[in-house]
């Protein structure tokens, strides 16, 4: 079984990124490249497509990017970019992208602009969970759905749309199993590999994944993750972190990363749809928006909220908030997420990251002084 | 002393220099501007003292017509006095310096006292990140009640009447969390009255810009013209609306102009750098400066779509909350690339304009991603270059002025050359 683990933990390595989408499209199919986990991808999958999270290039170089953006600017966007310009995505059929952050809307921009995929679509996604949020969500839902029945040509009907829904709330359920083991004191999987999980779910055909954790839940239930250091626990909070390595480095600093708040991480998969309703797109409007927030959102107050009851059901030592560089909604909240963590008693640091590794050692340094403070305080 | 204070001392002077020297260069008009701003900032004063509301986020009029006094915090940072210890205060609360200045800065002035904390801040996103996330922050900084103002990324009849509806509840949330805060429609609409007259003064203005030569200067061009709702005073703000076009009108017909010989008219985009002059040096080439295109300048100067009245836009009479709704929701930097570089290249058709200066101001999440996009479209359809021109709004620190200068005199050059 460890070797059908292996198959998930490595699904999302640059070799094999690109697998499942070149299979489906020589299948016939079509792939839709994702900039955002506040798309509702149910929608594409009832349309048949697969849906795909676009993670970025893997190199450091994005001098292609650099032309049409700043250094200074969303790392994550020129990375994307980047993949977009040096061909790695040349298979994709459509972009969707939401206002997640501006820089991303830019970015959309530049790929419209090119030309880049047959088909593009960008979503308002509301900044606030309230009636009036949920409403305007539900149209930009409808008008996604309206798009890609007129792309793929296939008309999404409530029940093929439901079934997406299941499917979906199945991985959800099932990578809410996977979580639950790491409350374990000695978990089942370490911070990284739970990342790799999630991300190969971002990637992969849901009903393939659902297959694939579904047989390795009961051999799971078993395992010991292959960790260094079972304390102090942290949780790691980030945005668009695919690259394992900067999870990896922190397990590597005298600790175990034993929950996330990261868009392929908990955020990805928190919350199933409601399937007792009787309109599925507002049912998805509804648990899209009120999944646990990305810094974008309004509700900062209920974002760190929902990050204290981690630290609570996970038994957290620290909090370990690691903003990407230029990205502007995490790093405008750190001084609220520092004040309310300290409030609630939780030890908290926040160091800024980029994405290539280039800044390992001085990571290591900061992040092995924050593990020794809570060390001394065990 | 507080950014008020240091206000009224500063126009005070400057009134006071127009009166015992007056420069027959400069329009007369800016005494009465400089008196406008004056009465604001003692206004602002005496509400301060006395516990009155400060509001941030809402249009003007809206936001006097709920009883409040309007904040700007963007352009009170665009204001602010030059020290670079303000960047040192933002990264010592964590927060990104690399983000627009003007969105920092202000939270700066806050902490140290230099405005009154707002008692209510609308977090919007008509604009940009940067406006939201900066409210988000202060809001909780400084512990007082916030609201979000959510906008989409069209605008039409469904996501204005979004807006409209939410501007209806956070009216109400006013009500209820600010004392002294209490909804007049009828004072909203006697001051959309006056800014529609001042919005038509500046349409005059728009029109006078498509002269050769252009009767405006650079550093004219660049200032923000505020609506007269803003004022302490907005009868005699409008005045100064009047009396500006008339100087203009005046100019015009005497065929008088920023430059000599103009040899180039010149579109300046985004924003600038608040402590340096790179339009004299522009003149002095015979370049005239006769647009500066940001966010609302199209939509204030009534190019395109008047505002207030206008029934062309959204096919229908709008309410007067819905044209308050309007304005904020056709922002030219919200949406998405089509709307900003759609409405500078209207602008550089309908003004003759021979080149784009485009500043990439640091941390503009608005713009900066947009630049190339400006410059392929304008190279394409209108076949004019386009110069960036990297830099930030108040951090004097990023500027060299030799580089600037040689950056421009180069473009100049180059544009020149290609008229031949």
């Amino acid at each position: 079984m460890e070797q059908q683990l292996r198959g998930l933990l490595e699904a999302t390595n640059n070799d094999n990124r690109a697998k499942w989408a070149l299979d489906w499209r020589k299948r016939g199919g079509k792939v839709m490249g994702l900039l955002c986990s506040y798309v509702p991808e149910e929608l594409i999958y009832a349309a048949g497509m697969l849906p795909w999270h676009v993670m970025g290039t893997d190199q450091s170089e994005t001098s292609r990017a650099l032309m049409y953006r700043t250094a200074s600017s969303s790392l994550y966007c020129n990375r994307v970019l980047e993949s977009f310009l040096n061909g790695e995505l040349d298979f994709l059929d459509g972009v969707i992208a939401t206002d997640r952050e501006q820089d991303l809307v830019r970015l959309w921009d530049v790929l419209v602009h090119l030309k880049k995929t047959p088909f593009a679509h960008i979503m308002h996604v509301p900044n606030q969970e309230t009636a009036l949020g949920y409403q305007q969500m539900s149209k930009e839902i409808t008008a996604l759905k309206k798009a890609i029945e007129e792309f793929s040509g296939n008309r999404i009907i409530d029940k093929s749309l439901q079934q997406a829904i299941a499917v979906f709330n199945k991985m959800r359920t099932l990578l809410i199993k996977l979580y639950e083991m790491r409350k374990n004191e000695l978990p089942a999987v370490s911070g990284a590999e739970a990342m790799e999980i999630v991300a190969a779910a971002t990637i992969m055909p849901k009903d393939e994944f659902n297959f694939e954790l579904d047989r390795l839940l009961p051999y799971l239930e078993k395992r010991k993750a292959p960790i260094k250091y079972a304390h102090p626990r942290l949780l790691l909070s980030s945005d668009t972190l695919y690259n394992p390595a900067y999870i990896k480095l922190v397990e590597q600093s005298g600790s175990l990363v034993a929950m996330d708040d990261l868009d392929p991480g908990s955020r990805y998969f928190w919350k199933t749809v409601d399937t007792n309703s009787t309109d599925p797109i507002y049912a998805l409007a509804k648990r899209y928006l009120s999944r646990p927030g990305h810094p974008r959102m309004f509700a900062w107050d209920r974002q760190v909220k929902q990050v204290i009851e981690w630290v609570k059901e996970y038994h957290i030592d620290g909090v370990l908030e690691m903003p990407e560089m230029y990205s502007l909604p995490r790093q405008f909240r750190v001084p609220i997420f520092h004040a309310q963590l300290t409030e609630a008693g939780i030890p908290n640091i926040s160091i800024s990251r980029f994405h290539d590794m280039a800044d390992a050692g001085q990571l290591k340094t900061r992040i092995e002084a924050f593990v020794e403070m809570l060390q001394g305080r065990a | 002393m507080n950014f008020y204070e240091a206000e009224i001392i500063k126009c005070t002077k400057r009134i006071k220099k127009i009166e015992e020297n007056p420069d027959p260069v400069k329009f007369r008009s800016n005494k009465i501007l400089y008196e406008i701003e004056r009465d604001l900032n003692i206004a602002r004063l005496q509400a301060w003292k006395e516990g009155k509301p400060f509001i941030e986020g809402f249009t003007p009029p809206l936001m006097r017509a709920l009883g409040f006094e309007p904040m700007a915090l963007d352009i009170c940072a665009d204001r602010s006095t030059l020290d670079t210890s303000r960047f040192d205060t933002i990264r010592a609360l964590g927060l990104p310096d690399y983000a627009c200045d003007r969105t920092i800065v202000c939270i700066d002035m806050c902490m140290k006292k230099e405005l009154p904390p707002p008692n209510l801040l609308v977090s919007h996103n008509c604009s940009c990140d940067p406006v939201k996330l900066a409210y988000n922050t202060m809001g909780r900084l400084f512990n007082i009640p916030i609201a979000c103002l959510d906008f989409g990324l069209e605008a039409n009849n469904d996501t204005l009447q979004y807006v409209t509806d939410q501007m209806g509840e956070i009216i109400e949330l006013a009500e209820r969390k600010v004392p002294g805060a209490k909804y007049d429609e009828s004072k909203l609409m006697e001051l959309q009255a006056i800014d529609r007259m001042a919005y038509g003064y500046l349409n005059d203005i728009y029109q006078l810009r498509k002269r050769v030569p252009c009767p405006i200067a650079g550093k004219d061009a660049f200032r923000l013209p505020i609506p007269p709702s803003y004022y302490a005073d907005p009868k005699k703000a409008l005045e100064y609306f009047r009396i500006w076009r008339d100087e203009m009108q005046e100019r015009a017909d005497k065929g008088m102009g920023a430059v000599k010989e103009e040899k180039l008219r010149v579109l300046w985009a985004v924003s600038g750098p608040f402590y340096a002059d790179p339009f004299s040096l522009l003149e002095r080439r015979g370049v005239s400066i006769p647009w500066f295109q940001f966010d609302v300048a199209m939509r204030w100067s009534g190019v395109k779509y008047p505002l207030y009245g206008d029934e062309t836009e959204y096919g229908r009479k709008l309410s007067p909350l819905e044209e308050e709704a309007r304005i904020m929701n056709s922002f030219s930097w919200g949406g998405l690339a089509q709307r900003w570089i759609d409405d500078t290249l209207f602008v550089c058709r309908d003004l003759k304009i021979n080149a784009i200066i485009n500043f990439r101001q640091v941390g503009c999440t608005a713009t900066v991603g947009l630049a190339k996009i400006l410059e392929d479209r304008a190279e394409r359809e209108l076949g004019i270059p386009t110069m960036h021109f990297d830099g930030r709004q108040l951090d004097h620190s990023y500027f060299d002025a030799v580089q600037v200068n040689s950056q421009l005199d180069i473009f100049v050059d180059s544009c020149l050359h290609r008229m031949e």
